[in-house]
């Protein structure tokens, strides 16, 4: 692994930071199992993808999230401008992201893809919502469910979800 | 190879759940960023961290402020739940 330092242990230090400010003691999910895998049932190149992010990320023209545990989602056409793409956080520095949003939404280097080949074709729409959503329970009954739901009638055969 | 280049391979060759597959990037400006990630307490060449997270509330929060006046009032691409 060509690391030059070691990850950051983030639980242990966001646990010690937020006590230290007072905060009561974060409840982090505890997962018992990984998830089940899904094998492709085609090539990568025959499949039509599916795009998910979770920077916060609207268009223009859309009604954009709130930062209390919202669980919305936008549907982004992925034959929008990148000029009409907008972000909004409470918890990440967005000034790359709003300089070029691609780096948290890079739909530009997926049609690229489509058009080199590389991959069938994307949903018609890219899936964003709002990272920091502090409900696990609220993400896994209600809003992945709900994603996976519109993927499937899109006929999507594989998702990459890029996380911020 | 790019990122997204990795991820699809990724997808076609990982077998086994709880995969990690590193990019082999690394930051030109080295791995001292990472000292002061998070960190709780100050120490020698260390800062605090803090707490740089902006308030929370319900109400949307735009990039600019055009695009609240320019935000569809029904907007059909946005999808809101009833929370339970």
């Amino acid at each position: 692994m060509p690391q030059d330092s070691p990850p950051i242990d983030y639980i242990d230090r966001t646990s010690k930071l937020y006590a230290g400010l007072g905060y009561p003691q974060y409840e982090w999910v505890k997962n018992s199992a990984c998830p089940e895998l899904t094998f492709l049932k085609k090539p990568i190149k025959e499949s039509k993808v599916g795009l998910i992010c979770s920077g916060g990320i609207y268009r223009k023209g859309q009604v954009a999230f709130h930062f209390k545990d919202d669980i919305s989602y936008r549907l982004i056409e992925t034959n929008t401008e990148i000029a009409d793409i907008r972000t909004t956080h409470f918890a990440y520095d967005l000034t790359s992201s709003r300089v070029d949003p691609s780096c948290v939404f890079p739909l530009p280097s997926l049609r690229e893809y489509v058009a080199r080949g590389k991959i069938k074709s994307l949903a018609e729409h890219a899936v964003t919502f709002m990272g920091g959503i502090y409900s696990h329970r609220k993400v896994r009954e209600i809003l992945a469910p709900s994603i996976r739901n519109y993927f499937v009638k899109q006929e999507v055969d594989l998702a990459i979800l890029v996380p911020v | 190879m790019s990122v997204i280049d990795k991820a699809l391979e990724a997808i076609e060759k990982i077998d086994l759940p709880g995969t990690i597959l590193d990019l082999g990037l690394l930051w030109e400006s080295g791995s001292r960023w990472k000292d002061s990630v998070m960190e709780s307490g100050p120490s020698e060449g260390k800062q605090l961290s803090g707490d740089d997270r902006l308030p929370r509330s319900e109400t949307p929060v735009y990039q600019d402020q055009d695009d609240f006046f320019n935000a569809e009032k029904d907007c059909q691409t946005c999808v809101f739940f009833n929370e339970s």
